[in-house]
């Protein structure tokens, strides 16, 4: 749960606070696809099920 | 034709995958891998993002993305929303958005508004679907009046959701041909769409056309949390995310690998859509951007068809499952208050969703005719899909403060809920919808105006919510809805009918009376309970069940009043304690089965080992004298299992148990194993649990036993103390007396006879004053002179003594050959000879007095039974006593058995006697066995 809250935290940065504008603002589209695509793979790995010893 | 040809080929395909997996196993079983789960969420994706996307594009950038991002958002949230949501609504049966927020405030106009507000926000949004096919079609067949389209797709869609989706009378059935056919949407829709992209890439090559350039913008981050709340609250994604998850583990992991698959999904689709933005621009710059797929499709032979397929899929999908998850929450919570009871109530409640199929399809149908009356598709330039899309999504925000007190802010009530939810309905029919009509109540900031009337609707909302909150604060029942969205288990306080018969009698004005009984007679067999069982264990499963049924069937609210009832009604009765405990306990390991403990399982786990291992019996009673709990010393002592125990009325234990457990003190019972003597306390608790008392049982049995042996011990000494003195004063005048006695019949004096009677009192004073001496000393022997000796060999030479003396045969069994004893061979001799002297006077001649030998692991047996008259209990208990005998005076002394049993003492033995009158006696001693 904590890997989630911390990848939705950098999400969160990434897409919605004015830090986007890196990539959102004029930029070429790829740019944020290669940006999404980076969360999507966070995302897949922030709640993936850690299997218990 | 070509159009048609394919129309009609499409949906036989999309039927087939349907039915496939209604009847097939193995296609059954594909609908619940993560994978087709995860592309069945896709039908998010609608016409909006299938040709509206450009149309965005070119209106708003790159806001275009910013609706498909918001998912991303929401992935990260499933461990922390999504996945207790999904617990919640399978534990307790709700089917829908509206069901959750009625069941959580206890509050069938919750449920009401609720479905008003996503009514509202999605009749529209269907209409839109429908002019996105219809207006395609007529794009790529300007023949085809889009009526015409539009009412066919309609008649189609009806078809796929009464027969795939509304199959069930229960509403939490799940679908798995309707999961399949949406599967197959998505990947069909993303390889049209993809397609359709590759034709872009091509004619980038071909022609002087590059990437645009997308900036975003003001309301890009508000479409972005808008679009990450749709994606929960949506009711086609919650319906595919919750309802139509498989069940158990599948469930969960799918719903994890949608944190990734999902959103790759939306990125895929989205992925082409710069590009066909730039080519439709160069090939129609004043055309419908919402039509530039097909325009670029038109470059590839046999493109448009598959493109304009694509974009059917995509609005039938959304269609669908809509049209079902709305319907579900009409049928439940407006129709089904409104129902009278009867009938075949199963036909009518499948009847019922699909007339709301209907009616639902036939009012966005007359939407859309209003809308290519007022604002034709042919003369727009794009931007209406994603326009009106957004406007729906934040309609459907609307229920976000009401989700949010399902699992925090306990404090809000069904008052309060309703009253936000009605305040932030209306705010966004005035801000959002009316503007859409040209109708501007409240005019808004022109940069980001969706994001100021979004988060105005929405503090309309929550502030309505706090205030009808504090006038109207939450009910008891409330309460307990909030704690039982929080946890697994909570205790239900609510009353039972008296019996089965008041539980049909309680459903009957809900389900009918035939229903109702059938209903409980399906409960009764899946649980085996039998007709006549009204014990309240059988009748609070039952309820448990019922409740289950009735929720699926009819929804949380309509099963919740007919089956919890004040303890304090008419034909009720409260749950007794006892049960009350033993359910919890069986839900909270059912709950917990296969969890790692979390710290307070490790608790309750561990003050429960520590309870049930006490070397007490403990017990605790409930108000009504029922045992609730019964630890398993408890159980030892009182020769009762706790599965026995638990549950039943003190009275109705056997006799002697039920009244030492109502009684505190000291009681010997009579248990099947012997008798044994119990010390019983009692403790109230008072108010803290419910009046219920604690009984303490403590096995003194042991003790007495110990304590009446000392006391034995004790008298014996007195005895041996006693004996010992008066032997030391009569043996020496006895002495003169014989001795005089003898020398006067040496000398003839007096008469023969006289003199003869003197010496024979004299010499049985004498035997007297031995045996005294012999007692006396046995209890510190003089000799303490120990061999090893066999068993068997001690056992014949008694035998040998006894039969030359009492001219008797006795019977000798021997098995001790192997075994060996550390004492004192004579005197265990004349303790052997004593026993079988004994036993040869109380045995008429011609029956029989045996001498048995045995070994046990630790100890080897002597045992002298004989056939005689045998002893009562009260001789039994005296025969050990010094000077206590049943023969006539002169006859014995009564000193051979205490001597006896000081001698076996003294080798650290024990002698115990087993007899009862007419069943002979059976003396046996038993000696501690000699190791090698």
């Amino acid at each position: 749960m904590t890997r989630a809250l911390v990848v939705f935290s950098i999400a969160v940065v990434m897409l919605v606070s004015p830090a986007r504008s890196w990539w959102s603002d004029g930029g070429h589209p790829l740019v944020a696809f290669v940006v999404w695509l980076g969360l999507i793979a966070l995302s897949g790995w922030a709640v993936r099920r850690r299997e218990r010893p | 034709m070509t159009l048609f040809f394919a129309s009609v080929v499409w949906l036989l395909l999309l039927f087939g995958v349907a039915r496939l997996a209604e009847t097939n196993a193995r296609a059954r079983a594909w609908s619940e891998h993560p994978v087709v789960y995860g592309l069945s969420l896709g039908v998010y994706a609608t016409s909006w993002t299938y040709f509206g996307a450009v149309g965005a594009a070119r209106t708003s950038g790159l806001d275009f993305l910013a609706v498909s991002l918001g998912p991303t958002l929401t992935g990260l949230l499933i461990p922390v929303v999504s996945l207790p949501l999904l617990e919640v609504l399978r534990r307790h049966q709700l089917a829908s958005l509206a069901d959750l927020l009625a069941f959580r405030y206890r509050s069938t106009a919750v449920g009401a508004v609720a479905t008003l507000t996503l009514v509202l926000a999605l009749v529209a949004y269907v209409a839109v679907q429908i002019r996105g096919v219809a207006s395609t079609a007529t794009a790529l067949r300007p023949e085809l009046p889009p009526r015409f389209t539009g009412a066919l797709f309609c008649l189609a869609m009806l078809l796929f959701a009464a027969l795939f989706g509304a199959r069930h009378a229960a509403r939490r059935e799940r679908h798995p041909g309707m999961v399949l056919a949406i599967a197959t949407e998505t990947v069909f829709k993303l390889v049209a769409l993809l397609a359709v992209g590759a034709a872009a890439l091509l004619t980038t090559r071909d022609a002087d056309v590059s990437w645009p350039t997308l900036r975003e913008t003001p309301a890009f981050p508000s479409v972005v949390i808008l679009s990450a709340m749709a994606a929960l609250l949506l009711p086609r994604q919650f319906h595919m995310t919750f309802t139509e998850a498989p069940e158990g583990e599948a469930g969960r992991r799918g719903l994890r690998a949608s944190a990734w698959l999902f959103p790759l999904v939306l990125l895929l689709l989205n992925l082409p859509i710069p590009l066909i933005l730039a080519v439709g621009t160069a090939l129609d710059p004043a055309g419908n951007a919402d039509l530039y797929v097909l325009t670029v499709a038109r470059q590839v032979p046999g493109l448009p068809v598959l493109a304009w397929l694509g974009g059917v899929s995509a609005s039938s999908a959304m269609v669908i499952v809509s049209s079902l998850a709305l319907s579900n929450m009409v049928a439940t919570h407006w129709v089904t208050p409104l129902r009278a009871p009867g009938g075949d109530l199963y036909r009518r409640l499948v009847l019922e969703r699909r007339l709301v199929i209907a009616a639902l399809l036939g009012l966005a149908f007359l939407l859309f005719m209003v809308l290519e009356a007022t604002a034709p598709a042919a003369s727009s330039r794009g931007g209406a899909l994603a326009q009106l899309g957004l406007v729906s999504f934040a309609g459907v925000a609307q229920t976000l403060p009401g989700l949010v007190g399902v699992f925090v802010l306990k404090r809000l009530s069904r008052a309060g809920v309703v009253a936000g939810l009605l305040v932030g309905t209306v705010a966004w029919l005035v801000l959002l919808v009316l503007p859409l009509f040209g109708a501007t109540v409240v005019p808004l900031a022109s940069t980001d105006g969706l994001g100021v009337a979004l988060w105005t609707s929405l503090a309309l909302n929550v502030a309505a919510a706090a205030l009808g909150s504090v006038l109207r604060p939450p009910t008891r029942d409330e309460d307990r809805a909030a704690d039982a969205c929080r946890h697994e288990v909570v205790d239900d306080e609510s009353g039972l009918p008296r019996d089965q018969a008041a539980l049909v009698e309680r459903l009957t004005p809900v389900l009918g009376a035939a229903t109702a009984a059938l209903e409980v007679a399906r409960a009764r067999a899946a649980l085996g309970i039998s007709q006549g069982d009204d014990s309240p264990a059988s009748l609070l499963k039952l309820r448990r069940r019922l409740e289950a049924e009735l929720t699926r069937l009819l929804g949380p609210m309509v099963a919740w009043a007919a089956l919890h009832v004040s303890p304090r009604e008419e034909f009720t009765r409260g749950v007794p304690l006892a049960e009350r405990i033993r359910s919890l306990e069986e839900a909270v390991a059912a709950a917990r089965e296969g969890e790692a403990n979390s710290a307070a399982e490790t608790l309750r786990a561990w003050l429960e080992t520590v309870f049930r291992a006490l070397p007490v019996g403990v017990a605790v009673l409930g108000p009504d004298a029922d045992v609730v709990w019964w630890n398993e010393r408890m159980a030892t002592l009182l020769e009762i299992p706790e599965v026995e125990a638990r549950g039943r009325l003190i009275a109705s234990l056997p006799g002697p148990v039920a009244a030492a457990l109502s009684s505190p003190g000291e009681h010997t019972l009579t248990l099947p194993t012997g008798p044994r003597t119990l010390r019983v306390a009692v403790a109230a608790t008072g108010e803290a649990l419910e009046g219920a008392r604690v009984v303490v049982v403590e096995d003194l049995t042991a003790t007495r036993r110990l304590e009446s042996q000392v006391r034995h011990q004790d008298r014996l000494a007195t005895i041996g103390r006693f004996a010992a003195g008066v032997a030391h004063e009569v043996g020496n005048p006895l002495a003169a007396i014989l001795m005089l006695a003898q020398g006067m019949k040496h000398d003839g004096d007096g008469e023969a006879e006289r003199v003869e009677g003197l010496l024979d009192a004299g010499r049985r004073i004498d035997g007297i004053v031995r045996g005294l001496v012999a007692f006396a000393r046995t209890g510190a022997s003089a000799s303490t002179r120990h061999e090893a000796v066999a068993p068997d060999a001690i056992a014949h030479q008694a035998v040998s003594l006894v039969q030359l003396s009492k001219k008797r045969t006795v019977g000798l069994e021997l098995s001790a050959e192997d075994a060996v004893v550390d004492a004192r061979a004579a005197e265990l001799v004349q303790v052997l000879v004593n026993l079988l002297a004994n036993a040869i006077d109380a045995t008429p001649a011609g029956q029989r007095v045996t001498l048995r030998t045995r070994t046990l692991d630790d100890a080897v047996l002597f045992e002298v039974e004989d056939e005689g008259a045998g002893m009562s209990p009260e001789v039994a208990a005296h025969a050990f006593e010094p000077f206590f005998t049943t023969k006539d005076v002169g006859q014995g002394t009564g000193l051979g058995l205490s001597v006896a049993w000081s001698i076996v003492e003294a080798h650290g033995g024990q002698l115990s006697v087993k007899s009862a009158p007419g069943a002979g006696t059976t003396m046996t001693v038993r000696l501690p066995r000699a190791r090698p």
